[in-house]
């Protein structure tokens, strides 16, 4: 009875407007078999198509057998702290709402001004949340993450440690502590930069602050980085996150008993040292502060006792996550979460939306429609974004909309706006339906207080 | 001018304590008043270390300054808001002209070592280049309210009115965009303006509406000034490069005008500020009421870094200007 007390509380407190979001309480309580369950993520880890000369595959040779391994996968935010807030909840960042961490400044303050979109907000369910209702107990680990404090909502215990050697020790403990009912274990590792870069001594302008000079004025401020030591670097590191992630998906699959699913990939992406994909302008070297293919597809990769071996190349996004576990624990998705999960048959029309400061994104088919309307230091919850986003396609600035044919242009060499202007005005439709419906900031949520603070953040770059 | 210094640091060293609850800079503030200290008052110490330690002093003071900016919707001059691409552009423009106050005493009265030289072409060169580098704007538009969009309340010639607030990035120079960020300066404030209405009034404040539209209206005027006084320290690094070539006292006219602007420009924000906040604190203003003590430290904060460059200026003249 107290479960499904908690269940008609949750039904109600799923936020959203009454009619949209019609919620379909769980109405069962524990399954007898409800599996372990893992949630592995490494932050700054992109897919290898797109050049990292091995990074992808060592993180994967890393991990254990066997697995479904999604190849076409997105996060939601090319910020790691977005991106995992969305995971979390299985909401688009705006819908949480969630901004990203300001960049600079006096933080105290500033965080304080944006309390309401600094972390994620009570009435908002976490995967740890809803398995808390089923019985499940969780942990969520962070090795140098920042911002984890605010995205710990709904977990029985977080853990925050600096180093990644220092995980395995805080799941084993927990693990040890809580040995009865199902648990669910999840790990973010960073650097503290949003990269898996920590380790090395790459030279780099300090990431967010300088990183403009870097690409205006090449001949003063351009940093010469050896090519084949950045890649080094960045498979070293993912290398390191699959030997984490190795050890603790041993941990969560080590009953005897239970069944474990292990979910392992990455929060966001980066753009190393390529230049590509935003127009005229260059890329900064060593970056994941523009909405890029690189810096939001991401490798994923699900291991399970009935996990067939199989490659899915279906678009999919990180609001997938929460469902899947959901779906795995058999307990029922809260209102407001938009994804599907990952392991039903994968929907024709499937496709991946991201947004971040000015910029929106959406992978349909081989292609990426890009949207960027030059609000510099903007966050994506401003309205204007939408704003501009409706504005007809004739009356927006032709660099407003960049198109790419990621399977054959991976590093966004080439828009193709003028040459399909069928498929962009389609894929923009899309881009409206998700940019004003599922990943729409919640009515009332902006006040003009509110409003003005966002506008007026200090915030040295996109969040 | 030494003591000045000193005494400089004294301020920055008790103000860093008496504030550091306010800010996780604390630390900063103190090692920077204690070095001001001992660059001010220890016996024997050349004066050009004396300048040096009191430039990079300013300029660490700047760096804390702009980096710890935060958004502030009560009356007060926002120069350290970002109009362009980034926060580095202003900085690096105020940071020149504290050079260009730090050099051009002695410049401008035909002296100069070669240290003092090089550092009065830095700061001309980051005052002039700061207007040509080109940068994205983002220009604030005030339209009719629509239903479903972002509105604020906006004060418009005495009235509250409803506007729905978009914003669009536009390429261009400073130079070039500086009758647009002047307008748009305007429409910031009346939004502000608006908001502080709009608040005192669901709080059921009655009073203190003709305070706070005497406080926008200062404040609107003095952005204007600030703004252009920014454009006049081109007009000043210009003359502090004729002074590097021409190695000859400037007329005294010259040389006040020079200070002059750059003072204003400088000191003009954090003085206005402080007065702003003055007034609407004795009017019994409840925005005025939010955080004072943060306040204060960012205006401090920057007279502190003024006053420090400007001692150190002061340092170079007997030696360099023969003068005192």
């Amino acid at each position: 009875m107290p479960v499904l007390f908690l269940l008609a509380a949750l039904s109600l407190g799923c936020g959203g407007t009454a009619d949209t979001e019609v919620t379909a309480p769980a109405s069962e309580p524990a399954q007898a078999g409800a599996p372990d369950l893992g949630l592995l993520l490494v932050a700054g880890l992109r897919t290898d198509s797109q050049g990292t000369d091995g990074a992808e595959a060592a993180f994967r040779s890393g991990l254990p057998q066997p697995r479904v391994v999604f190849e076409q996968f997105y996060s939601q935010s090319p910020a790691p702290f977005s991106s995992v807030g969305s995971i979390l909840t299985g909401r688009y960042p705006g819908a949480i709402p969630l901004c990203n961490r300001l960049l600079s400044g006096e933080h105290k303050k500033t965080e304080a001004q944006q309390a309401w979109c600094a972390r994620i907000p009570e009435g908002v369910h976490t995967v740890a949340g809803v398995l808390g209702l089923y019985g499940y107990r969780s942990l969520l680990v962070s090795a140098n993450f920042p911002g984890a404090d605010a995205l710990a909502s709904g977990f029985t215990d977080h853990r925050a440690v600096q180093g990644w050697t220092q995980v395995q020790a805080a799941v084993d403990s927990w693990w040890a502590a809580n040995p009865d009912g199902p648990r669910l274990v999840v790990v973010v590792l960073g650097d503290g930069a949003d990269t898996v870069l920590g380790e090395s001594s790459l030279k780099r302008f300090p990431e967010h602050r300088l990183q403009w000079l870097e690409t205006v004025t090449p001949d003063v401020a351009r940093v010469e980085v050896d090519p084949q030591e950045v890649r080094k670097a960045y498979t070293a590191g993912a290398a390191q996150a699959a030997s984490v992630f190795s050890g603790v998906a041993r941990r969560i699959r080590s009953h005897a008993t239970r069944p474990s699913w292990v979910v392992v990939g990455s929060t966001s992406g980066m753009s190393l040292d390529e230049r590509t994909g935003f127009g005229d302008a260059p890329v900064p070297l060593l970056t994941d502060n523009i909405l890029l293919d690189r810096t939001i597809r991401v490798p994923l990769a699900i291991i399970g006792p009935e996990a067939a071996p199989q490659v899915v190349s279906t678009p999919a996004q990180g609001i997938d996550i929460m469902p899947t576990l959901a779906a795995l624990a058999g307990a029922v998705v809260p209102a407001g979460a938009a994804g599907v999960d990952l392991l039903a048959p994968p929907q024709p029309a499937q496709v991946a939306y991201s947004e971040f400061g000015d910029m929106i994104a959406l992978r349909q088919g081989d292609h990426l429609l890009v949207f960027r309307c030059s609000l510099h230091n903007s966050t994506a919850l401003d309205p204007t974004v939408t704003e501009q986003l409706l504005a007809p396609l004739k009356t927006v600035p032709v660099g407003h909309y960049a198109l790419y044919n990621i399977r054959l242009d991976p590093m966004q060499e080439k828009n193709l706006r003028h040459l399909d202007l069928e498929r962009v005005a389609a894929m923009r439709a899309r881009m409206v339906a998700i940019r004003t419906g599922a990943a729409a900031v919640p009515e009332g949520a902006i006040t003009p207080k509110r409003l003005w603070a966002l506008r007026m953040a200090p915030s040295e770059g996109y969040w | 001018m030494s003591r000045l210094l000193g005494l400089t640091g004294i301020i920055a060293a008790v103000s860093g304590i008496a504030l550091g609850l306010e800010t996780s800079r604390m630390p900063m503030i103190v090692a920077g008043g204690v070095v001001a200290v001992v660059l001010g008052f220890a016996p024997g110490l050349d004066r050009r270390i004396r300048t040096a330690g009191a430039v990079l002093l300013a300029l660490m003071a700047l760096y804390l300054r702009y980096t710890g900016h935060s958004a502030t919707p009560y009356p007060a001059v926002d120069w350290i808001r970002p109009r362009g691409m980034d926060v580095w552009p202003g900085l690096l423009q105020a940071s020149g002209m504290l050079l260009l106050l730090v050099a051009s005493p002695a410049v401008l009265l035909g002296a100069g070592g070669r240290w003092l030289r090089t550092c009065a072409c830095a700061g001309a060169l980051l005052v002039i280049a700061y207007w040509f580098f080109p940068q994205h704007f983002v220009i604030d538009e005030l339209g009719a309210a629509v239903e479903g969009r972002a509105t604020m309340p906006v004060v418009e010639e005495g009235r509250i009115v409803s506007r729905s607030w978009g914003r669009a990035g536009v390429p261009g120079t400073p130079i070039a965009m500086l009758p647009q960020v002047l307008d748009n300066e305007a429409r910031l404030a009346a939004i502000a303006h608006g908001m502080g209405h709009e608040a005192a009034r669901l709080a059921g404040e009655t009073a203190g509406g003709t305070l706070r539209a005497t406080l926008w209206g200062a404040q609107r005027a003095l952005t204007v000034v600030v703004l252009l006084a920014g454009v006049l320290s081109m007009a000043v690094a210009a003359l502090v490069v004729l002074g590097l070539l021409w190695r000859r006292r400037m007329p005294r006219a010259a040389r006040v005008g020079a200070q002059a602007v750059l003072v204003v420009a400088l000191v003009g924000p954090p003085v206005a500020n402080l007065s702003l906040r003055i007034a609407g604190l004795a009017g019994g203003l409840s925005e005025a009421q939010d955080a004072p003590l943060f306040s204060l430290m960012l205006s401090g904060g920057m007279l502190g870094c003024v006053l420090v460059a400007w001692a150190a200026g002061q340092v170079m003249i007997p030696q360099e200007g023969g003068e005192e």
